[in-house]
């Protein structure tokens, strides 16, 4: 009962001190005051905050975008970079390869060469060898004929001459 | 047409032959038709004898069979 009439008694205070007309037009004109602001002030501000993140938006789109096309031509480097030393690699092998095959064609060849030779220098003194010994056995040859000659001669007799001759002749009839 | 007795064998000797070895010789040729025989010496066949008879030869001289044996050494 006691707060009852404390409040009771505040409202007639307050109701004596303040106006409601004056209150009424001080929330009317508070409520200008923020459709105003809100339009002036807080619409704008608000829009160019938007702008801003859009902005910066693209601009981090844009870099992300960038970010994804340095990491797409490193990996496209890398990639190149990886053939290159690949092709690098077999044309060293390669390389190598035919120094390889060429020296082992000189080296036949020059084994070849070398047996070629071996084989020529032993078919010459072979030729000579057996020229040689063809002029060595012609002139033995020579030599023992010529000595049975002079044997023949100094040793056949008239009566070995005539048997020789009745030999001769009894043949030849015979094969006649 | 040829008469065979009309061929002249040429005789080839070392030395002069005695008269059985003519005989031996002259018997021969005559069995191949030969009328006359025509000896002629040379030492160089050293032996045995050598008759031709028109185009064909007889040769048992020393000199050929060591022709020969020379031939077939030196083959």
């Amino acid at each position: 009962m006691y707060v009852e009439l404390v409040g009771n008694q505040m409202l007639a205070s307050i109701g004596e001190l303040v106006e409601w007309e004056s209150v009424v037009c001080h929330l009317i004109a508070l409520i200008i005051l923020t459709v105003g602001l809100y339009l002036l002030l807080f619409k704008p501000v608000k829009r160019m905050i938007k702008e801003r993140q859009d902005k910066i938006k693209n601009i981090e789109k844009e870099n992300s975008d960038l970010n994804a096309e340095v990491k797409k031509m490193k990996d496209s480097t890398a990639v190149v970079l990886s053939e290159a030393k690949k092709e690098a690699a077999v044309i060293h092998e390669n390389a190598v390869k035919a120094a390889n095959q060429k020296a082992d064609d000189i080296l036949a060849e020059a084994k070849n060469q070398a047996k070629n030779l071996i084989d020529r220098t032993e078919k010459e003194l072979d030729e000579e060898r057996r020229g040689l010994q063809t002029d060595i056995e012609r002139q033995i040859t020579d030599v023992s004929m010529a000595v049975a000659e002079k044997i023949l001669e100094r040793d056949i007799s008239p009566e070995d001459d005539k048997k020789m001759i009745a030999e001769c002749l009894a043949q030849w009839s015979k094969e006649q | 047409m040829t008469n065979k007795n009309n061929i002249t064998a040429n005789v080839i000797l070392a030395r002069t032959p005695d008269a059985e070895t003519e005989a031996m010789i002259e018997k021969f040729v005559q069995e191949r038709g030969c009328g006359k025989v025509k000896y002629e010496i040379d030492k160089s066949i050293i032996g045995g004898v050598i008759i031709y008879i028109g185009d064909t030869v007889f040769d048992g001289s020393v000199r050929s069979r060591l022709d020969k044996i020379k031939s077939d050494v030196t083959a």
